[in-house]
């Protein structure tokens, strides 16, 4: 033991020598780079060498850690102490949606946002406490191998497998559609094609060193996420309020901010602008009303209003949009339908004023505030729910030396979570300050070139349009979205270029962490759940790894050709990942560890009423169930419970599978002595 | 009492904690945004202050149960 011990410092030890001398020379390429960009670089260059650097880099430790053992690969040797799991559980958590999404929907919707920062900090809290000790104790492989055990029996196992499918894929999806727009930005190349360059990197790592690999890579790719949200929002902070601390200087912005925001709802021509857009929306409710007579008699008025603008010399840019219109008109009544509503929503939201930054629940009357409230309170319980519930998170407290290590390493992974977490509403105040006092006033002749470069890429990111005709910009005609407000900080805040690829690329590492994590807890519950334990028990040893591997890179390019595809709906499939791992990984888990009369019945009946549950709760709500299934009319009332949106629809799968759980559980048999005896050692703080 | 029934202690206690922190933030938010614009306190409760006490709360378990281990 004191042998094991001390190679356990010395691997510490030469860990820690590793990680600092790599991050002193990341820092050094950064300077480098930035250097060189003085020295007239060209920008394509910088976004080559870093992309090229950090893919090599991760592809390199994949190569370094290669293993066809199986300790190794599923756990990595189960020797990763405390502080370095926390790092790679963090980076494994951090997806696109965190790094890029947060402070984007900070900006957009003010103190709404902050339900995601809290629902996904809080959730540790129930790791710590209900899970990770207890599954470093079981001491197993994966999760589905825990609800095996515990519950006896294959069809538990299954149950597992299926919810670990149907929580990862589609939050694997959602994380390869981000990798494939920030390579296809960075560099240049097609969408499609950074797909499968970003594939690459990705696969090189987790196919060739399993879990031991992506642990080590994901600590690397930490190191850079923290460098690169950390340099812009110093920066800015620095240019703004004089401070090293984002943090303090976000409180002192947050005045000026807040004030601007008051200044811009009164202002007259700011109000001019929206009454425009609410004109708009209701010109085209006015179309929808009147289909399906609208959709031929509104081309035709379309056709001839543009043929008498041509006849009379009209501006160039009304003819270019009004051709730009037809060129786009829907092409038949249903797809107008689609079209024009969507149309409407989007005029609807820019006619509405700007949010209140830092109040809470802003709205008009009492009851819709407190509605807010009640939507905010059940999201961030469904998102805390989710995250002790989502397996690619829960599998990394298998790989920590000790149980102590398991409790620990959950401290450090919300540290260094919070760490990044706490920059976000800095970095949303910065841009909504940069936004307000240096876009919005500015004339249309002289816009910065990072809102024209932002709206050329896609003007679903960045729309800036002259409503009323002024030839200046007011806040009502700017709609950004939430996934460009980081990209684009350093441009809009006037940071060199260099930091803008340093910011991509830390968005790739996000996307690739948490890629290899999920792609590593799919393919191992594919193999090792169900491949050997039901249908080749027989595998060796050293098999069952190239048939893990296999797996992997079936399930890899399975989810890449569906990121191809461009699925639209992939913040709800993310949603919807989080509200699914609430309502069926996490009360099978807790009741397994807690409630030793649980067994196999009530956990596979729970589980599948949560799903169940879940599945009715956001599908009723979906636009297909609500119009083309249950023939709805468009102005329904949407169905709610208690006023809950369907983003939060895990709150009532989970009581639902506890509930179920309980009574099932209480009506079938008890478990055997076995599984008495196994719950016994679990709870047992052991050594 | 068993080290199990002591652990559950704790367990329930810091539960409890973490309830409560999170519904009270999100309830006095909604009772004092508007009490002084200048500071914003109920934003900056939820974004620094719910996950600080979540923080605290791990690593006080953390810390808890490996005390309760090294005593006899």
């Amino acid at each position: 033991m004191p042998a094991l011990r001390e190679s356990q410092r010395q691997f510490t030890r030469a860990l820690r020598v590793s990680y600092i001398a790599y991050t002193v020379g990341f820092l050094a390429l950064l300077l480098l780079l930035g250097w060189l960009e003085r020295r007239g670089l060209p920008r394509q260059w910088i976004g080559y060498t870093f992309l090229l650097v950090t893919v090599i880099l991760y592809a390199s430790i994949g190569i370094f850690c290669r293993t066809s053992d199986a300790r190794e690969y599923y756990v990595a040797g189960r020797r990763v102490p405390a502080v370095y799991n926390g790092m790679a559980t963090a980076a494994d958590w951090m997806s696109v949606a965190s790094f890029i999404g947060i402070a984007g929907t900070l900006y957009l919707t003010g103190y709404s946002g902050l339900a995601y920062i809290m629902g996904w900090t809080g959730g540790y809290v129930l790791v710590a406490l209900l899970l990770a000790p207890y599954l470093r104790r079981f001491g197993q492989y994966t999760l589905p191998d825990f609800m095996g055990a515990r519950y006896g029996g294959q069809a538990a196992r299954l149950t597992g497998v299926a919810c670990a499918v149907l929580c990862s894929f589609t939050y694997l999806v959602a994380q390869i559609y981000g990798v494939g727009i920030i390579t296809s930005r960075l560099t240049g190349i097609s969408f499609e094609l950074g797909i499968f360059v970003a594939l690459g990197g990705m696969l090189v790592c987790s196919f060739l060193g399993g879990m031991r690999a992506v642990t080590w890579t994901q600590v690397s790719q930490y190191i850079i996420m923290l460098i690169a949200y950390m340099v812009p929002v110093v920066w800015l902070a620095v240019k703004h309020a004089d401070t090293v601390v984002p943090q303090t200087a976000a409180v002192h912005v947050m005045s000026y901010v807040d004030q601007l925001n008051r200044e811009l709802v009164r202002d007259p021509q700011e109000v001019e602008v929206r009454r425009l857009w609410a004109a708009r929306a209701q010109s085209m409710q006015a179309r929808l009303d009147a289909l399906p007579q609208s959709w031929a008699t509104e081309r035709a008025s379309m056709r001839k209003q543009l043929a008498q603008m041509q006849g009379t010399d009209a501006p160039l840019v009304d003819i270019r949009l009004l051709e730009r219109e037809l060129a786009s008109y829907p092409q038949s009544v249903a797809d107008a339908h689609v079209a024009w509503s969507r149309a409407r929503d989007i005029y609807q939201s820019r006619a509405s004023p700007p949010v209140p930054q830092s109040r809470p629940f802003p709205a008009e009357t009492a009851q819709t505030s407190q509605l807010m409230q009640v939507n905010f309170l059940a999201l961030v319980f469904c998102l805390m729910l989710g995250t002790a519930g989502m397996p690619h998170v829960l599998t990394r407290s298998y790989t920590t030396t000790t149980v102590g290590g398991a409790r620990r390493s959950v401290f450090w992974s919300l540290f260094f979570i919070f760490l990044l977490y706490s920059m976000a509403p800095a970095l949303a105040l910065f841009v909504k300050y940069e936004i307000y006092t240096q876009l919005v006033g500015s004339s249309y002749l002289n816009l910065p070139d990072w809102a024209n470069a932002w709206s050329a890429i896609d003007p679903g990111l960045l729309d800036i349009t002259d409503v009323n005709r002024d030839g200046i910009v007011q806040l009502a005609e700017i709609s950004l979205s939430a996934d460009m407000v980081v990209l684009a900080m350093p441009d809009i805040g006037g940071l060199p270029y260099v930091v803008a690829a340093l910011v991509a690329i830390g968005a790739l590492a996000a996307a690739l962490s948490t890629a290899d994590g999920l792609l590593l807890t799919l393919s191992n519950a594919l193999s090792h759940d169900m491949w050997f334990r039901l249908m080749a028990p027989q595998t060796q040893a050293g098999r069952r790894v190239i048939v893990s591997k296999g797996l992997l890179l079936v399930v890899a390019f399975l989810a890449a050709w569906i990121a191809a595809q461009r699925p639209a709906d992939i913040l709800f499939m993310v949603a919807a990942a989080f509200s699914f791992a609430a309502s069926s990984f996490f009360p099978a888990l807790v009741m397994g560890i807690f409630w030793k009369r649980a067994n196999k019945w009530g956990a596979i009946s729970g589980m599948m009423a949560g799903v169940l549950m879940t599945t009715f709760y956001l599908s009723i709500n979906s636009g297909f169930v609500r119009y083309d299934l249950l023939q709805l009319a468009p102005d329904a009332e949407p169905f709610r419970w208690f006023g809950i949106e369907p983003v939060a629809a895990g709150v009532f799968g989970a009581p639902v599978a506890f509930a179920t759980m309980i009574i099932v559980s209480l009506l079938t048999k008890k478990p055997d002595t076995a599984t008495y005896d196994l719950v016994d050692y679990i709870r047992h703080p052991g050594s | 009492m068993s080290n199990w029934t002591r652990n559950l202690i704790i367990v329930v206690v810091m539960l409890a904690l973490w309830l409560g922190v999170t519904v009270g933030v999100v309830w006095w938010g909604g009772s004092h945004g508007e009490g002084k614009p200048r500071t914003a306190y109920a934003y900056w409760m939820a974004a620094y202050g719910a996950p600080l006490c979540y923080l605290l709360l791990i690593g006080l378990y953390a810390l808890l149960m490996r005390r309760r281990r090294s005593e006899p």
